[in-house]
């Protein structure tokens, strides 16, 4: 029942004994978004992605502008050599190529920051967000949309906190609302690996959802 | 299971709540996404795009340049090489008789001394000298001895 073509290093801990017993039991219409429409073009695609695309490289990344990057060089590699496929075959293909920029984004980072941490210039900027320019809120209702902000930098600090496989699929998924089959494609493993992530994902946010409200 | 799973930790959220309420964030989050960045956004998708298309004409035309360019160096090289210009056996001299024959009359030249220059550059001379034997001889007979 379990894949372990590409699992995770889980601790044999009881989160994860319970993962395993509530394997399947997420059910398929709370993952399951209404359907979007095929977008006729590329471009068109892109424009009705590019800004959860970034908003989820901004969650993986924790920073805005590498986001940026990441997205733009998604969606140059999406339209220099996929443009020609099938318009069904786009989101995947997106998300795939998405989530292999962030990883080597994240790699990147590591190393750097342990060079850092090995000629003592490191910064311990794992727990702290830094801050931030934001645009003046101009809005009918600042202080609400200043609730949404806050919700959603506390469910991205709870999905920073899974590793990476996890996050992944409980942003395409969940997030995204792709299917498990472009799931899979899009993380490049089996469908079963998909779901055991999903439900080891759901089964660490339950507990952190008093954080979102 | 997931029911038997909320009846044992009663405060703890279903999925459907946790999956719902993170939908909601994230959407809003898109939704609330500030200008800046939706900007670089249409920018990156832009560029992206010019990136496509001109990449799509590199792809359209590099072969075909390729191929030209192949053919060129094919021809070039099959016309200036010497070999097959002056070997009779060569496929290209047996087809060109003419020109075999003139490279052969060309061969056939026996070189010229220096001291022999002065007759070849005074050739037309030599030439006019040779069609005059006939008045040469009559000019004596007649003129001279009156």
């Amino acid at each position: 029942m379990h894949e372990t073509t590409d699992a995770d290093p889980m601790p044999a801990s009881g989160t994860a004994m319970n993962a395993a017993a509530a394997l399947g039991a997420v059910p398929a219409s709370v993952v399951t978004e209404p359907a979007r429409p095929v977008a006729a073009t590329i471009e068109a695609f892109l424009a009705s992605v590019e800004r959860r695309a970034w908003r989820v490289a901004e969650i993986a990344l924790r920073d805005s502008d590498e986001a940026l990057d990441a997205v733009q060089d998604a969606m140059l590699r999406l339209v220099r050599h996929y443009s020609a496929k099938p318009a069904e075959e786009w989101p995947p293909l997106f998300w795939g190529i998405l989530r292999r920029r962030i990883t080597d984004l994240q790699r990147r980072r590591t190393v750097r920051n342990r060079i850092m941490v090995w000629t003592g210039r490191a910064t311990n900027d794992d727990d702290e967000e830094l801050p931030a320019w934001e645009a003046p809120d101009l809005g009918p209702d600042p202080s609400r949309a200043l609730a949404s902000r806050q919700a959603h930098a506390a469910m991205s600090k709870a999905i920073r906190a899974l590793p990476r496989r996890q996050q992944q699929v409980f942003m395409l998924r969940m997030l995204e609302g792709l299917d498990v089959a472009d799931t899979a494609k899009a993380m490049g493993c089996s469908a079963g690996s998909v779901k055991t992530h999903l439900s080891r994902a759901m089964d660490a946010l339950r507990t952190r959802l008093e954080e979102w409200r | 299971m997931n029911n038997l799973h909320e009846n044992t930790c009663n405060d703890v959220p279903g999925d459907d709540e946790v999956a719902s309420r993170a939908r909601a964030i994230f959407r809003t989050a898109c939704e609330q996404a500030d200008s800046y960045h939706t900007l670089r956004l249409g920018l990156a998708r832009r560029k992206a795009m010019n990136a496509g298309s001109a990449h799509r004409a590199v792809k359209v035309w590099a072969p075909l340049a390729g191929a030209a360019a192949c053919c060129a160096l094919v021809v070039g090289v099959v016309w200036l090489r010497p070999s097959s210009r002056l070997q009779p056996s060569s496929p290209i001299a047996a087809a060109t008789p003419a020109l075999s024959s003139q490279s052969d009359a060309d061969e056939a030249i026996p070189e010229v001394g220096s001291d022999q220059m002065d007759v070849v550059q005074d050739l037309d001379f030599y030439r006019w000298l040779a069609a005059q034997p006939a008045m040469a001889s009559a000019a004596p007979v007649g003129s001279g001895r009156r």
